[in-house]
């Protein structure tokens, strides 16, 4: 049994508060903050939520602590934890669940709070006995190995790096609640304090609190309620690898498969695709999957991003919300990946929307460039 | 020896069917064996009727093992005898074949920079870490020393050094560079025994370009 095009939507999507929260706020403060505020996005009540699904860092057991607190009785329960693409998983298990009938209405919630407890605190590094004594900066280094072979290979150059941080930067300036408020050049990305060479700190994601959360329901329901539904057109899950010693190809990664297989359920080319929403943890990571998910050919990734061609006006609208590496990057990104893919479909992004985006991809990297999960949302007329 | 469809029988043609068993392994691309286990399974030969022998963790574990060649300045890693693969990090049980004919071996300790970072931790010198391709066939992280972090470049060659450690942590191996003179057998061009090794038959950049 296949999960079905278009069967199930995103009908409600909404930030918890992001940047740095108050003290002593939980995460799970941010994931019902979050929930609360799709709801009220989508029209439906607490009570309507039949399913629960979250990943955090922060807390082994993220399903049901947002459960507890918000005394939703689940029927269908996942806490599916797989780095920063666990949502766009957690996307294709709803969409089972809700396909099968276990469940009608799903919540995926997320909150972080490790710019105000510390990433150390938010996300303990676990120890590998053949990678923890070389002391790599993870997860920087590991993208970092990543990158320096992407140009070693293909001839890769980090002004072509720092173009996805610029591009970043200017999407980041038409989003009101992206964190970065400052214009940004290739050559301040070039000069800032280098953390892992290739990358200096303007290569590398903010480290900021925030979380999400977003409703699903079936095709048929989302037709009544309040929003225009984002339909979940195509889902594909991909594993490359789980430590970056063991990947295989450091210049290839599992996108190409999950791109595939989520383009398959949805029947689409890439050519339909109308804006792309990319986990950029690191300037590198964009460039990756613009190549996995064959939006150009493999090692072309430096050149398809130089001269502004993924920046405001260019050839190619990418992470129009200015990412993870401008916008708002709290520990996990997917469900933001996502909450602005869905926005896109829906026309509500105001100045950074991109003209008659019916179909968007959001595609999440979790790990080390280790899980690699995509979904393509499509408007009505995408169906 | 993988071949695509057409050219499969073009061996055995030239050296007889006595000396060259063709085995077809559905829906194998040109890709990597590791990456396909359908396809290492069919080229480690039939299993059946061989009785798995998984080994005991009541005594010693891969890891102590391991730490044990360390303290004695060795590098070691495991070949899988069923089918000759080479296996890093150690394990108690073989990737694919969940074999547990597993058999220590001792590196020679030459192998190739696969790739290379240096990270610049607050109030430190800058640390090198790199990804090492042994010519054995596998891939270890590491780091280079005895030369500034920055000039460490992918391709080039190393052998190992094992750092002494602390009472914190074991000894571990560590890498400096190969001086030219001391030579050594140029990887890559993809010989016959490249095939076996997951080290350069997963790496086809290494295999392509060489060092």
């Amino acid at each position: 049994m296949d999960l079905e095009r278009g069967s199930v939507a995103v009908v409600g999507a909404a930030e918890s508060d992001l940047g740095q929260v108050a003290p002593d706020t939980g995460i799970v403060d941010l994931m019902a903050q979050a929930t609360m505020r799709a709801l009220d996005d989508c029209g439906l009540k607490l009570s309507d939520i039949d399913a629960v699904l979250s990943a955090t860092t922060q807390s082994r057991y993220a399903p049901m602590l947002l459960a507890e607190y918000l005394h939703i009785k689940p029927k269908f329960l996942d806490g599916t934890f797989i780095g920063g693409s666990s949502f766009m998983s957690h996307v294709a298990h709803a969409h089972a669940a809700i396909q099968l009938g276990i469940c009608e209405v799903a919540v995926i919630a997320y909150g972080s709070t490790q710019r105000t407890i510390s990433r150390a605190m938010a996300s303990a590094r676990e120890y590998n006995p053949f990678e923890t004594p070389y002391r790599p900066f993870l997860p920087a280094s590991a993208y970092a190995l990543a990158a320096a072979r992407h140009m070693h290979e293909f001839g890769t150059t980090r002004e072509q790096l720092a173009e996805v941080a610029v591009a970043a930067r200017k999407w980041a300036l038409m989003n009101p609640v992206a964190w970065e408020k400052e214009p940004l050049t290739i050559e301040q990305v070039l000069n800032a304090r280098m953390v892992s060479y290739p990358f200096t700190v303007r290569d590398c994601c903010l480290v900021t609190d925030g979380g999400g959360a977003i409703i699903l329901t079936s095709a048929v329901r989302a037709r009544t309620l309040k929003k225009k539904p984002a339909y979940v057109l195509g889902v594909g899950e991909a594993w490359g690898h789980t430590t970056i010693s063991n990947m295989p190809n450091l210049t290839v990664t599992a996108a190409a498969e999950s791109g595939h297989k989520a383009f398959r359920m949805a029947g689409l080319k890439l050519s339909d695709v109308n804006m792309l929403s990319l986990y950029d943890a690191f300037t590198i990571t964009p460039i990756l999957f613009l190549e996995d998910l064959g939006f150009c050919p493999k090692g072309e990734g430096g050149r398809f991003v130089a001269d502004g061609a993924i920046a405001p006006g260019g050839k190619l609208a990418v992470n129009t919300s200015g990412g993870g590496l401008s916008y708002c990057h709290p520990g996990m990104y997917g469900l933001l990946v996502m909450i602005e893919a869905v926005r896109q479909v829906r026309g509500e992004c105001g100045e950074r929307q991109v003209k008659n985006c019916e179909i968007a991809l959001a595609h999440g990297n979790g790990g080390v460039l280790s899980s690699q999960c995509t979904v393509l949302f499509g408007s009505e007329t995408a169906l | 020896m993988m071949t695509p469809p057409e050219s499969r029988n073009r061996y055995r043609d030239e050296l007889g069917a006595e000396r060259v068993t063709t085995v077809v392994i559905p829906h194998c691309g040109h890709a990597l064996l590791p990456e396909q286990p359908a396809a290492r399974s069919a080229t480690a030969g039939n299993q059946k009727g061989k009785s798995m022998r998984v080994p005991s963790l009541k005594e010693r574990s891969p890891l102590s093992v391991y730490l044990e060649h360390c303290r004695k300045g060795e590098l070691a890693y495991q070949v899988c005898t069923d089918d000759n693969t080479p296996v890093f990090f150690p394990r108690a049980v073989s990737p694919v074949t969940g074999s547990g004919n597993l058999e220590w071996r001792v590196s020679k300790g030459l192998g190739t920079v696969h790739s290379t970072t240096v990270v610049y931790y607050k109030n430190e010198a800058p640390l090198n870490v790199a990804l090492i391709d042994l010519d054995e066939g596998f891939r270890m992280m590491s780091r280079v020393e005895d030369i500034d972090p920055m000039q460490v470049r992918i391709g080039m060659r190393v052998k190992v050094r094992m750092h002494p450690g602390n009472e914190k942590q074991p000894p571990y191996p560590v890498f400096i560079p190969l001086l030219v003179e001391e030579g050594s057998p140029r990887r890559g061009g993809g010989g016959a025994g490249a095939q076996n090794h997951p080290g350069s038959a997963s790496h086809p950049s290494l295999a392509r370009r060489g060092n």
